[in-house]
């Protein structure tokens, strides 16, 4: 399920992409940082690291995105 | 005093009584959160003013019961005064609803709630221009951040005006005044991309919506599951040192009561946890969204707009959901949504969901517990298609209004939570350890073991079951969870069932099957009762129990000759 919500953030950002939109481009980056977050908490509670977490890595887009405010 | 909180759903009238009474009340960002009137208090000056809070509509036609609770209110109550509440970016229909209630002559206050939004939106409102022509005083308020209370304070103390228009009773007059009075008073400053229309693109995708909506369902129950069980571990572990260190003096307290408690509230953090996600889906507006997506997916099933937020709802608490029916219009559509409701995993279903899962299915927990709760929404949607097409035939309209994005309120989400959890703790301390006590008895006596009255109740029934493979003491928990459901998880508890040598995994499987759909617990069912009658929750409890039945059959078949060897 993990590789599937992965799959699910790269198919936004890919239609974000493909579209031009940045709406998509947000969604994705929102989804990999909660994703992230979670991944984290997780293994903390587990004592496994998931890949997971990598998705801190689109916060900068996440920042960009949200200041372009869609349009 | 007495002041009556009038206006259309969603515009935040439970917000703006907790802003002006500082109460607890909870708030929703859908459509029809309140169904049922509440009351709030608030000291001003000295003088005791009481606030009622109506269920939202659109007019006061009396068509729905909510419209009838908020038209009877203000006709037989006379309040003193009524606090209109409207939502700043919808003026024009919130204004149908103004202009109906100008025919009381009561004094009233219009409350343009939301103007935050509104401006992000580009909308602005000329509030000083809308006061002189209504002729009452116009206050604008960002209600959950406590924005325009002061001033509306105070104009509570002058005790508003009576309207100086009166239209009345006439639709096609209040439509045609309302534009009127929109042309005088909005003005829309730029052309701004709503961000709701462009987040929905996404989450509404005819390819994304459901991956996505998948996705956040994973990530709710990764939360639930894995994120938590170090802490639903520690606490079990103290309740069994409790448990056993009482029972040497007293065997019904330790064995009966600690160990019977502590089993169901072992599982509090994982109950917290999905009510924090929960609320933060619900309040955020993407709840209505996921169900929306998942009846276009696959067709209509019947129902319409308005039954979206009881089935939300019931993934807390059935009780509240069955109740939330009553914003229905079409009574068939009312009927089928009250109905269906039990099918909606609600939260007492989890601790059973949590026990099995870690037993049967350590690495892959979430995922059966994702699988059960979506396999409850579609057994839902699916009985209400069944019986729309057979018992209760009839065209309806598929409307639905989906509420703007909204960051959600952190006060909000804890209200929310606290709300839910605090239910689910006092059927703890009641129901549940009322069972216990009935349990310890009905275990020890009149002989413990093969000889107790559980015994002799779960052999007798035992045998109904055997196509499942399910021993006695699997069906004395069922049988005493219709009670509450949680009874379950207590009953194998101190029965001490050896759940992993008694049972196979596609076993487990189905008994969890079993208990999201079996009939609806005491409770709920007294609701059905009251809201739709004793033949409709006699109908659900056939029902259910008839589709929980040959539904578990089948997945224990499919699990066993698909997933499982056993």
């Amino acid at each position: 399920m993990d590789s599937f919500v992965l799959l699910v953030i790269s198919a936004t950002y890919l239609k974000g992409y493909v579209s031009g939109k940045a709406s998509y481009e947000f969604v994705a980056s929102l989804l990999a940082t909660v994703f992230a977050f979670v991944c984290l908490l997780s293994s903390l509670a587990k004592g496994e690291i998931s890949y997971g977490v990598f998705g801190f890595l689109s916060l900068p887009l996440l920042f960009h995105s949200r200041v372009r405010r869609f349009y | 005093m007495k002041i009556a909180m009038v206006g259309n759903p969603n515009v935040g009238k439970t917000a703006l009584l907790n802003a002006l009474t500082g109460g607890r009340f909870e708030v929703g960002n859908f459509p029809g959160t309140t169904v049922e009137k509440k009351e709030g208090c608030l000291k001003l000056n000295g003088k005791e003013v009481v606030i009622v809070d109506l269920p939202g509509v659109y007019s006061l036609d009396a068509q729905t019961p909510d419209e009838e609770v908020t038209r009877d209110y203000i006709v037989k109550e006379r309040p003193n005064l009524i606090l209109n509440v409207l939502n700043a970016s919808n003026l024009e229909r919130n204004l149908y609803l103004t202009l109906q209630l100008t025919k009381f002559r009561i004094p009233m206050i219009v409350v343009l709630n939301m103007v935050d939004e509104a401006r992000r939106r580009g909308i602005r409102i000329n509030s000083k221009a809308l006061s002189e022509i209504l002729g009452v005083p116009v206050v604008e308020t960002v209600a959950v951040k406590g924005i325009g209370i002061d001033r509306l304070k105070r104009e509570i103390e002058l005790g508003g005006r009576v309207p100086r228009i009166e239209v009345g009773e006439d639709l096609r007059e209040r439509v045609r005044v309302a534009e009127e009075i929109v042309k005088e008073v909005v003005r829309a400053e730029r052309e701004v991309r709503d961000y709701t229309e462009a987040l929905d693109e996404v989450f509404m995708d005819k390819h994304l919506g459901i991956p996505i909506f998948l996705s956040l369902m994973w990530i709710m129950f990764k939360l639930t599951y894995t994120v938590v069980d170090p802490l639903t571990g520690w606490i079990k572990d103290a309740f069994d040192a409790v448990a056993a260190f009482i029972s040497s003096y007293s065997p019904l307290l330790g064995d009966g009561v600690v160990k019977g408690v502590g089993s169901v509230l072992q599982y509090v953090p994982n109950i917290v946890m999905l009510f924090v996600v929960l609320s933060i889906l619900e309040l955020s507006g993407y709840m209505p969204r996921a169900v929306y997506l998942l009846d276009r997916l696959v067709s209509s099933f019947g129902l319409t707009g308005r039954s979206v937020i009881p089935l939300i709802m019931g993934f807390g608490c059935n009780v509240p959901a069955v109740m939330a029916t009553r914003a229905i219009e079409d009574e068939r559509v009312r009927i089928a949504t009250a109905v269906v409701n039990p099918f909606i995993s609600c939260s007492a279903r989890l601790p059973i969901y949590l026990m099995l899962a870690s037993i049967f299915f350590p690495r892959i927990g979430s995922v059966v517990i994702m699988f059960l709760y979506v396999f409850g929404l579609f057994t839902a949607l699916f009985s209400a298609l069944m019986i729309r097409k057979t018992l209760l035939r009839g065209e309806a309209e598929y409307l639905i209004e989906l509420p703007p994005y909204r960051i959600p309120n952190p006060r909000d989400v804890m209200i929310l939570t606290w709300n839910r959890t605090k239910h689910f703790l006092q059927k703890a301390g009641t129901i549940i350890l009322g069972m216990s006590v009935v349990l310890w008895y009905i275990m020890n006596y009149p002989k413990p073991g093969a000889g107790s009255y559980a015994a002799i109740i779960g052999k007798t029934i035992a045998p109904l079951f055997s196509p499942l493979g399910w021993g006695w003491k699997l069906v004395l928990s069922l049988i005493l969870g219709m009670v509450a459901k949680e009874v379950v998880v207590e009953t194998l508890t101190m029965l001490n069932v050896p759940l992993s040598t008694v049972l196979t995994p596609s076993q487990a499987l189905s008994f969890m099957v079993f208990t999201l759909l079996y009939m609806p617990c005491l409770a709920t069912l007294a609701t059905i009762r009251a809201e739709v009658g004793t033949k409709w929750a006699a109908f659900s409890v056939i029902y259910s129990l008839t589709v929980a039945y040959i539904l578990s059959l089948i997945v224990g078949v499919i699990a066993r000759s698909v997933f499982f060897t056993p």
